[in-house]
């Protein structure tokens, strides 16, 4: 099973350094380009409707790609209800096929002025084997009546002395996340 | 009941293998199963004291293992061919004839490809590539059934957002869309593409049936999401012709994006009322006297910024700007739509479909009323001369003359949404 999983880790690396591999992919087509939503253009006659803003609390992922391994995979929690807001926020670690690669944490809460931000630091635990895993994190924010929350998956696999950021994409392509498990 | 229907996808097989006979041998048989999913979707409807009547997602479903519904299931031989294909039921059931050459057991496994039985949507990569979900091999028992159990896609510790996306979309369908023939009959082959930050609030793009889902985090906020988004497709189709032009001009209160409580160009502000309503029916019909809309991973928070059956009355007793809310125009389609109020001014009960008839009943063209309204009509390629055009006034005009009513006490009792 180890053997396996270094097999698809070093797949993967392969994958992303010839361009994109496909494994749970078949007949893919180049995107078409697409105007950025919530563009401000009266002329504009493209057919893109954007979803609705997050606007209280927003949580922004790690977007370096490689890190060493000891580094740390970095996320911003984004104080935007307008005023002083209350955080807490959750950390998972999981394997590929949803294990528990560490226990859940849970923080103390933060306050946070309005427009601040806390960034929060993900370690890597020095006894992962190579493999893929993923950190979970979801914050919830409470300015007084009001309430949101935010998350972000972070994908990543371990190879050696790196650590390669996946996309949520890459995350479900290359790993074992699509896979059914017989109950 | 399940073991004649064994018997009876055994022996089609076998005619079929009866069919083939003369030409070469084969392993024919059948595959049944269970697919399934651990659901982390947030906007249930939560135990917290709150009315859960008429509410189609209960706290309940929330965090347990629920079906894979009407989907399309491959059975596939040793080398990925596929070799047969079904559909699962309603509790995620499925089973499956597949023919093979040669002879004997074979090994295969089943897949599934996020894709709607009757091809009303299907979830494709960020390219448009296929998502295969799939399962180990084993070995298929020739003129026999193979039972592959239930299985199941993502754990508690880790749910597989791929699949929880597929479900957000497959509610919108059953639970709501599917109850309008004017979208039975165009909503075919929309693509929900997951999941590209090109968008990064998930998008709509009508003309090409295409949904961006922006990560795997928006799959957990269905209702403001992929609802909303496939309540965009369908405003998109609705229109004559299934064509409209979009006028996508969020800068009126200086802030780039919206927002519920945004104060916005009465048609873009309109538009996005439409597709969250239309949305927001998925999880309450008509019935439900407390119904929410957010956009959160959890439940809705039970405060009155969520609500979208709550009036703030006539123009005098609303917020600066409120008129021009997407809230604002949601809570006079909902007083519209819903059977339940109190209120003497919300007398109203309009089936869903009929806001799908009233959309088609703007015109062709850029005058009044049409549903290019924002265009200039000499220089409609370049030139925007009314961004409060296509407003929920003008779809009020429709509706009511489609349906022969006044939607005037819903309307004045929400702030007059913005118009003209």
């Amino acid at each position: 099973m180890k053997r396996q999983l270094l097999g698809r880790t070093l797949s993967f690396l392969l994958a992303a350094c010839v361009g994109f591999g496909g494994v749970a992919i078949v007949g893919g087509r180049e995107p078409l380009p697409l105007v950025g939503a919530n563009t401000s253009n009266s002329q504009d006659l493209h057919q893109i409707l954007g979803g609705s803003r997050n606007s209280k609390i927003v949580a922004v992922t790690d977007d370096r790609g490689e890190l060493g391994r000891s580094e740390a995979i970095r996320v911003r929690i984004e104080n935007r209800f307008g005023r002083e807001a209350s955080v807490v926020y959750a950390v998972e670690l999981v394997d590929e096929l949803g294990e528990e690669a560490q226990r859940p944490s849970t923080s103390q809460t933060v306050t946070l002025r309005s427009s601040a931000s806390a960034d929060i630091d993900l370690r890597v635990p020095r006894n992962l084997a190579d493999g893929f895993y993923q950190f979970r994190v979801t914050a919830v924010g409470r300015a007084g009546r009001e309430v949101a929350d935010a998350g972000v998956e972070i994908g990543f696999a371990l190879s050696g002395n790196s650590t390669h950021l996946l996309s949520d994409e890459n995350w479900l392509q290359f790993s074992f996340a699509n896979e059914g498990a017989v109950q | 009941m399940r073991m004649r229907k064994s018997i009876v996808l055994v022996a089609s097989a076998l005619v079929l293998a009866t069919l083939y006979a003369g030409q070469a041998a084969a392993s024919i048989g059948v595959v049944s199963g269970r697919l399934m999913f651990y659901n982390n979707q947030g906007n249930y409807c939560a135990s917290d004291g709150r009315s859960c009547s008429g509410a189609r997602y209960p706290a309940s479903q929330f965090n347990v293992n629920m079906p894979i519904r009407d989907v399309k299931v491959y059975v596939r031989n040793n080398t990925d061919q596929i070799i047969g294909q079904g559909i699962t039921d309603s509790n995620g059931n499925f089973k499956v004839s597949w023919w093979s050459p040669g002879s004997g057991n074979i090994v295969g496994n089943v897949t599934w490809h996020g894709e709607q039985k009757d091809g009303r949507f299907a979830i494709r990569t960020s390219s448009g590539g296929t998502w295969v979900f799939w399962t180990y091999k084993k070995t298929l028992r020739n003129n026999a059934t193979t039972n592959f159990g239930t299985q199941v896609w993502g754990s508690n510790k880790g749910p597989n957002s791929l699949a929880n996306l597929y479900d957000g979309a497959i509610r919108m369908w059953r639970d709501a869309l599917n109850y309008s023939n004017r979208m039975r009959t165009y909503f075919t082959n929309v693509q929900i593409r997951a999941y590209s930050s090109s968008c990064p609030t998930s998008c709509a793009n009508g003309e090409d049936k295409r949904i961006i889902i922006d990560s795997s985090t928006s799959a957990y906020r269905p209702q403001a999401r992929v609802m909303h988004e496939m309540g965009h497709i369908a405003s998109y189709l609705s229109h004559r012709d299934q064509e409209r032009r979009v006028f996508v001009d969020y800068s009126r209160d200086g802030v780039a994006g919206w927002n519920m409580r945004s104060a916005e160009h009465a048609g873009p502000s309109f538009e996005e009322a439409l597709a969250t309503f239309y949305g927001d029916v998925a999880l309450y019909w008509h019935w439900n006297p407390e119904p929410y809309s957010c956009l959160s991973s959890g439940p809705c928070p039970r405060i009155a910024n969520n609500n979208v059956e709550t009036s703030t009355g006539i123009r005098s007793s609303c917020s600066a700007g409120e008129e021009r809310w997407a809230l604002t125009s949601v809570r006079y389609l909902r007083d519209v739509y819903d059977s339940t109020s109190g209120e003497s001014f919300d007398d109203d009960s309009e089936p869903y479909y009929q806001f799908f008839d009233a959309v088609n009943r703007f015109s062709n063209g850029y005058g009044n009323r049409s549903k290019d309204e924002p265009w200039d009509g000499f220089l409609w390629w370049t030139w925007v001369d009314d961004k409060d055009g296509r407003s929920a006034r003008d779809f009020r005009a429709h509706l009511d003359t489609l349906a022969g009513i006044s939607t005037y006490g819903e309307f004045s009792r929400n702030c007059y949404p913005a118009g003209d």
